[in-house]
């Protein structure tokens, strides 16, 4: 059974956040400044690899799920430190230890796909659109797609 | 000029399932001009690494060429006693080489029930013990729910584990030609499928696609036509038109294999509550409806479901009844003394023909005669494209498929050459 | 330690670096909307050969790699069935409201890109996409997303089944000209040519007569006339009974002049909700029919704006300037929804409907052709609001109903995909679902 420490320690050696310099790189191409109007250092890449380091609480922090794993923040770190690797490391660990509040299931398989705040995010910029997409939206694009074949074939 | 350096990744999978252990060792590309692929390679590999189980793709699987969707598998089966080559279809032969391997030597048997998995070149062995005596669909859906991405699989149904010796290995949940028993060869190692991401690719030449299209074109104008789907093949076999009555009306959708443009599969529904069932083995159904007569469709998925080869099956069958009790409890197809060879060449087939039948698994149907056959399904064996299709379209030649290769005229005639002993040599023993 | 800094305020937002431009609506476009070219899937010819996926992904990556194409062949094993999930170049784009660095822009020839300069490849645009069509690269994790190959798509052109067409839709809209041509010629026989015809027309021993006009007059006079009385009234009813409400859509002289007006009126106010039912006009046409018997004269006949109309022109008609204004006062009920009258108040309308309810041929719309949230042209160009968008964006054939129904027939002509068709009533299967 793998501790918390272990767990963080995992995803620091994966994502090779030790190699952070600071530059803030990462938080310049980070749509999530586009997406959230109280988008804050705490949510940031730069933010939350600072936080692991540093050994404050991260795991059931609120922030690691802002992020929409899009990984544009690793293309343009010049150390190779990969901020997806780490986010998707520390809401493994969240998950398993039942910290499931921000993780959204898909209603038909029930897998978690995508985390509460961006899924709100994309809620707010459909929502001129009628109620039947937001039904959609609470569905797994794989099951979609499913969907999607048995009411067009 | 070594042309055959894009159409591979170049590299050889090797797993010890004693040890647990997978290496991967790089294709030697000095001989591949004078071998080719396929399942010329396999059996090299097979001679060289003893008692394994070898899976090889062919120089054109995953490529522009039509049906380029061959995966073979060489392995001395338990029922002909003798090493054969087994094709599989569908998607296997591409889906191996996109997850970074052309060939897989397996060898050894695992301490417990376990599923290789193949991705971007890595072999994993995979415990999965709670597998064991799952039908082929529960395993299907199984390996669904794990996160991990799937594009093919060979499985093993109940009948493997059980070590009935018809057992066949299916592709995903449709079966397959393999009458060779190769799901009791993988039983006896403890595998229960191997497993491909499918997530890579292939590099290509320019021309390809047009070269390709062209191909598909001439098959569809010539007089062949695009008949297709399985009723349409099976009609032409020897007992074909009457298995095919019960299928009358049936069938909803064609279906083909990778890059195919003549389909030889088909989606069928006899019941309105029932799922559809894809039939792609007319060998095995003819043997089966023969046998059975109106039970056949029951017979069928209960083979499918079990893994089970239905030609097989359908010799174990007792005569004229006691089906729905040989549903319940197949371990009444427990080898009898006499009873294990089984033969699906056409009655006045010559012995050299059933051999020839018996080498490459038994299941691909005697579409062409005689010797024709043999060199039609051993250049589909080298080169890595579907032996049904080029049975069924003689208009395409082995010059036409090279030309993927190279368009190199002088190149050319040495290739052709080589792919020709090759030919002879796979035919004559195999 | 230093207090933690605000990210926002330093920063530009994209509204600032890029602002979306205004959509331009220009006269011609107005007139003549854009039929874009659009790449149409035949799930019936497909047989899951993945040569679609092949080809696409030689344009996303130099090599084969079916897993990184922008199409994904998706296959129900248990009812047997295939289908290519691909981009649909939706009018109104999902994925282009949810991409949070505005990365995705529909271009003047229809087409849906994404700017690659732009994207960060969070795969935002597939979470908003009802049909999940961009594909997200195992390899590389980039968004793939079909672009029609810049007008000349690869996956068409290497189908071996022709499952996959690129096409503008059915080659030309003549029902919108001939049935323009119909209501111009119609208006000027009625109203120019034949005075006061549509209330009623004798040539010899002809009698042709408003229906409702009919009616009034039996009320108010107590007389049924077989001959010169319903037997004239009943051309129109048979019409009705073989075609809907054709009359409504093709003939009625208002109607022409509420569709000019309606040209001229693109904004509408719409009406509050109490005052939309669909049964007033039958309450109309029972008040005409009661108001004709208390009355012992045709009372709506008087105030109708078909019949003003029909009596405006020439030297016969009576009150002709004030009985005029009749005419333009209810064609701003315009203003408010498209055919206002038609829907909610006209009592010949409402008669023809009753006589709909016996009709030979209906409109289908079916679900499975259609492209659904992607289109949805049909509802909104439907003049008499009966299409149920809902219920076609849910993937359900709607059941329009033919007693509102004017049959214009403008939803058949728009329908790029053949979903919109005329059916007989006893007809069961919708356009596409003919085989099961």
């Amino acid at each position: 059974m793998k501790t918390r420490n272990d767990k963080i320690a995992e995803a620091k050696r994966l994502s090779g956040a030790d190699g952070c310099v600071e530059c803030g790189r990462c938080v310049a191409a980070c749509p999530m400044a586009e997406m959230y109007a109280n988008f804050s250092i705490e949510m940031s890449p730069r933010g939350i690899i600072k936080k692991t380091l540093i050994g404050d609480p991260v795991v059931e922090d609120q922030n690691i799920w802002y992020c929409t794993e899009c990984n544009a923040g690793t293309d343009t770190c010049p150390q190779g430190v990969s901020c997806r690797d780490l986010i998707r490391k520390l809401r493994e660990a969240a998950v398993s230890e039942n910290l499931l509040e921000n993780a959204k299931t898909c209603k038909c398989c029930g897998r978690m796909f995508v985390a509460i705040p961006v899924e709100n995010f994309v809620y707010g910029r459909l929502k001129d659109e009628p109620p039947n997409v937001f039904g959609m939206l609470d569905i797994c694009p794989p099951c979609r797609r499913e969907m999607y074949l048995q009411r067009n074939a | 000029m070594n042309h055959f350096q894009t159409f591979y990744n170049m590299k050889t999978g090797v797993v010890d399932l004693s040890a647990r252990t997978a290496e991967v060792t790089p294709l030697d590309r000095e001989r591949l001009p004078t071998c080719f692929g396929g399942a010329v390679v396999n059996r090299t590999l097979l001679k060289e690494y003893g008692d394994a189980l070898v899976f090889g793709t062919g120089a054109l699987t995953g490529s522009f060429a039509p049906a380029s969707s061959l995966l073979v598998a060489t392995f001395k089966s338990p029922l002909f006693d003798h090493v054969c080559h087994v094709p599989f279809m569908l998607r296997t032969g591409p889906d191996m080489k996109f997850s970074g391997l052309d060939f897989l030597v397996i060898k050894g048997a695992a301490p417990e029930l376990s599923v290789l998995y193949v991705n971007q070149g890595i072999v994993n062995v995979i415990p999965s013990e709670h597998l064991r005596h799952l039908s082929v669909s529960d395993a299907v859906t199984a390996l669904k729910r794990e996160s991990l991405p799937v594009r093919s699989a060979i499985l093993t149904g109940t009948a493997a584990d059980r070590k009935i010796p018809h057992a066949a290995a299916s592709v995903g949940v449709t079966g397959s030609l393999d009458k060779a028993g190769l799901a009791s060869r993988m039983a006896a190692k403890n595998l229960k499928g191997i497993v491909f991401a499918g997530m890579g690719g292939l590099p290509f030449r320019k021309d390809h696609p047009d070269i390709g299209k062209a191909l598909i074109q001439r098959i569809s104008s010539g007089k062949h036509g695009k008949t297709g789907g399985f009723v349409s093949v099976l009609k032409g076999l020897d007992g074909g038109k009457e298995a095919s009555k019960p299928l009358r009306g049936l069938t909803i959708k064609n279906m083909a294999c990778y890059h195919c443009p003549s389909p030889c599969m088909s989606y069928v529904k006899f019941a309105r509550h029932e799922p559809s069932l894809l039939l792609l083995d007319h060998e095995g159904w003819i043997a089966l409806s023969r046998k059975v007569g109106e039970h056949v469709f029951p017979v069928y998925r209960s083979c499918l479901q079990g893994g089970l080869d239905p030609a097989g099956v359908a010799q174990r069958m007792p005569e004229g009844g006691g089906i729905t009790e040989w549903l319940l409890d197949p371990e009444k197809m427990l080898p009898e003394a006499g009873k294990d060879r089984i033969s699906m060449a056409p009655p006045e087939a010559s012995d050299v023909a059933v051999k020839h039948h018996a080498l490459f698994g038994g299941g691909i149907p005697p579409i062409l005669p005689g010797d024709l056959w043999e060199k039609r399904v051993g250049l589909a064996m080298i080169l890595g494209v579907c032996p049904l299709f080029l049975l069924r379209f003689p208009e395409i030649t082995d010059m036409d498929l090279l030309r993927f290769i190279s368009q190199d005229e002088v190149a050319l005639s040495t290739l052709e050459e080589n792919l020709t002993s090759l030919i002879n040599a796979v035919a004559a023993n195999g | 330690m230093q207090e933690p800094v605000n990210e926002q305020d330093f920063s530009l937002k994209l509204d600032d670096l890029r602002p979306r431009a205004p959509e331009k609506k220009t006269l011609s476009g107005y007139f003549m909307p854009p039929r874009h070219s659009f790449i149409l899937f035949d799930p019936e010819k497909c047989t899951g050969c993945g040569a679609c996926e092949m080809i696409c992904s030689t344009r996303n990556t130099e090599k084969v790699a079916p897993a990184s194409a922008s199409v994904k062949v998706v296959t129900d094993e248990t009812q047997g069935k295939t289908f290519a999930i691909l981009c649909q170049h939706c009018r109104k784009p999902l994925c282009l409201e949810a991409c949070p660095t505005r990365a995705i822009e529909k271009g003047k020839d229809g087409i849906v890109r994404i700017d690659r300069l732009f994207c960060t490849d969070c795969g935002l645009c597939t979470m908003a996409c009802p049909a999940a069509a961009p594909l997200k690269d195992p390899k590389t994790q980039a968004i793939h997303k079909c672009d029609l190959c810049e007008g000349d798509p690869l996956c068409v052109k290497h189908c071996p089944e022709n499952a996959l067409t690129f096409t503008r839709g059915k080659a030309f809209r003549w029902i919108k000209g001939l049935r323009w041509s119909v209501q111009l010629i119609s208006f000027l026989l009625l109203v120019m040519v034949f005075v006061g015809t549509f209330c009623y027309f004798k040539a010899g021993e002809v009698t042709l007569a408003c229906p409702t006009g009919t009616l009034q007059n039996i009320a108010s006079s107590g007389a049924i006339l077989l001959i010169g009385g319903i037997t004239s009234a009943l051309a129109l009813l048979i019409l009705t009974i073989l075609a809907g409400r054709l009359f409504c859509g093709w003939v009625c002289p208002f109607g022409f002049v509420l569709d000019l007006v309606d040209k001229i009126t693109p904004k509408k106010l719409g009406w509050p909700a109490f005052l939309k039912s669909r049964m007033t006009k039958y309450g109309v046409l029972a008040g005409a029919v009661g108001g004709s018997y208390a009355l012992g004269f045709q009372a709506f006949c008087t105030i109708c704006p078909i019949g003003t109309l029909c009596r405006s022109y020439g030297v016969q008609s009576f009150f002709k300037s004030a009985e005029l204004a009749i005419v333009p006062a209810l064609a701003s009920l315009e203003i408010a929804q498209r055919r206002s009258w038609c829907r909610y108040f006209c009592p010949v309308g409402a008669l023809l409907g009753l006589t709909a309810t016996l009709r030979l041929i209906k409109i289908v719309i079916g679900a499975k052709k259609c492209k659904k949230f992607s289109c949805i042209q049909c509802a909104e160009v439907c003049p008499v609001g009966i299409i149920e968008a809902d219920q076609l964006r849910e993937g359900i054939s709607p059941k329009i109903p033919m007693t509102e129904c004017i049959m214009c027939m403008r939803c058949i002509d728009r329908c790029p995909y053949d979903a919109a068709k005329i059916r007989f009533r006893w007809q069961q299967a919708a356009p596409g679902e003919e085989k099961t």
